[in-house]
């Protein structure tokens, strides 16, 4: 008998649960979830625009999310995927999940960079770069 | 000529003569890495240090060495990290909270990541050879560091507007 455990359903419904307090948080006046980097220097932080991007996504208004923070609604797509593919192999199939361990160093580097360099341009009033600011 | 002393076995064995060591030397009962002394000199040192015996030794290191190696194995501390063994989860984990905790400005990851990062160092300080990760964990604690130190930055600018009662609206 293949051992199922349920965890990675857990993930999505994460995800879900942090959107959707965001968007709460958003909603209800308070100050919690504005960017504080935005308010003391100015700048877009790489999450600015991130609760925009939750409430559109979730809404399905799919072109307006990648508007608001391209790379969240980019890893929100990587992550549901991710989650997917875990809730098949470890919850339907059994098998057991893949090593943390043994995720491939490159793909670690390649997401940091990929965040310093988003954070950089989002920030500058170049056209189309301002694109990525939200 | 003067007595050498010569260190085999961990024990130390002598006086013998210089055509005593060089005899030693031929007949590898000892290596340019055995450790020689005599009177006049400062310490014990490897017999490729001591000038007398150079050339001997060379000579004899030249050919094939059928003793063991006295040397230590080449150490692995140059391997870049994430290709050692294996990569250390909590490095990995602290990483991650690291990052997050700059995408969102905030310390709730970023506390995590300190204590993830200073437990994998740990493991890894302990154990180099066979668990990896160190520049991921690194890099963890730095960002987690930095988010906590801007959150608590945050928090006193804040509660400076409170009580100098700054309009927050500007803010």
């Amino acid at each position: 008998m293949k051992k199922r455990c349920f965890w990675p359903l857990l993930l999505p419904v994460g995800l879900a649960g942090i959107m959707l307090a965001c968007i709460y948080l958003n909603r209800s006046q308070s100050t919690l979830v504005d960017c504080k980097l935005r308010l003391l220097t100015g700048y877009h932080c790489p999450g600015c625009g991130g609760t925009r991007c939750a409430e559109s996504i979730l809404t399905g208004n799919w072109s307006t999310a990648f508007g608001h923070n391209l790379m969240l609604t980019m890893g929100f797509i990587v992550f549901m995927t991710w989650s997917c593919y875990l809730i098949v192999r470890v919850s339907i199939l059994g098998k057991p999940a893949p090593a943390l361990p043994n995720v491939w160093a490159p793909w670690l580097w390649l997401g940091m960079v990929s965040i310093a360099l988003f954070t950089v341009l989002r920030n500058v009033p170049v056209h189309p770069l301002t694109l990525l600011a939200p | 000529m003067a007595d050498w002393y010569y260190s085999r076995d961990n024990a130390q064995q002598g006086p013998v003569s210089d055509l005593e060591i060089r005899n030693l030397i031929t007949t590898r009962q000892i290596t340019e890495e055995t450790i020689i002394w005599r009177e006049g000199m400062e310490g014990w040192l490897p017999l490729k240090d001591v000038q007398d015996f150079q050339s001997a030794a060379a000579d004899s290191a030249t050919a094939p060495d059928t003793a063991a190696p006295l040397t230590t194995p080449q150490s692995t501390s140059g391997i870049a990290p994430g290709t050692a063994a294996t990569t250390d989860g909590l490095a990995i984990a602290s990483l991650v909270c690291g990052i997050l905790s700059i995408v969102f400005c905030g310390f709730f990851t970023g506390i995590p990541a300190v204590i993830c990062g200073h437990k994998s160092l740990a493991k890894i300080k302990a154990n180099p050879s066979m668990v990896g990760g160190k520049v991921l964990a690194i890099i963890g604690l730095v960002t987690g560091y930095l988010s906590i130190a801007f959150s608590v930055l945050f928090l006193i600018v804040l509660f400076l507007g409170f009580i100098t009662e700054i309009p927050t609206d500007t803010l």
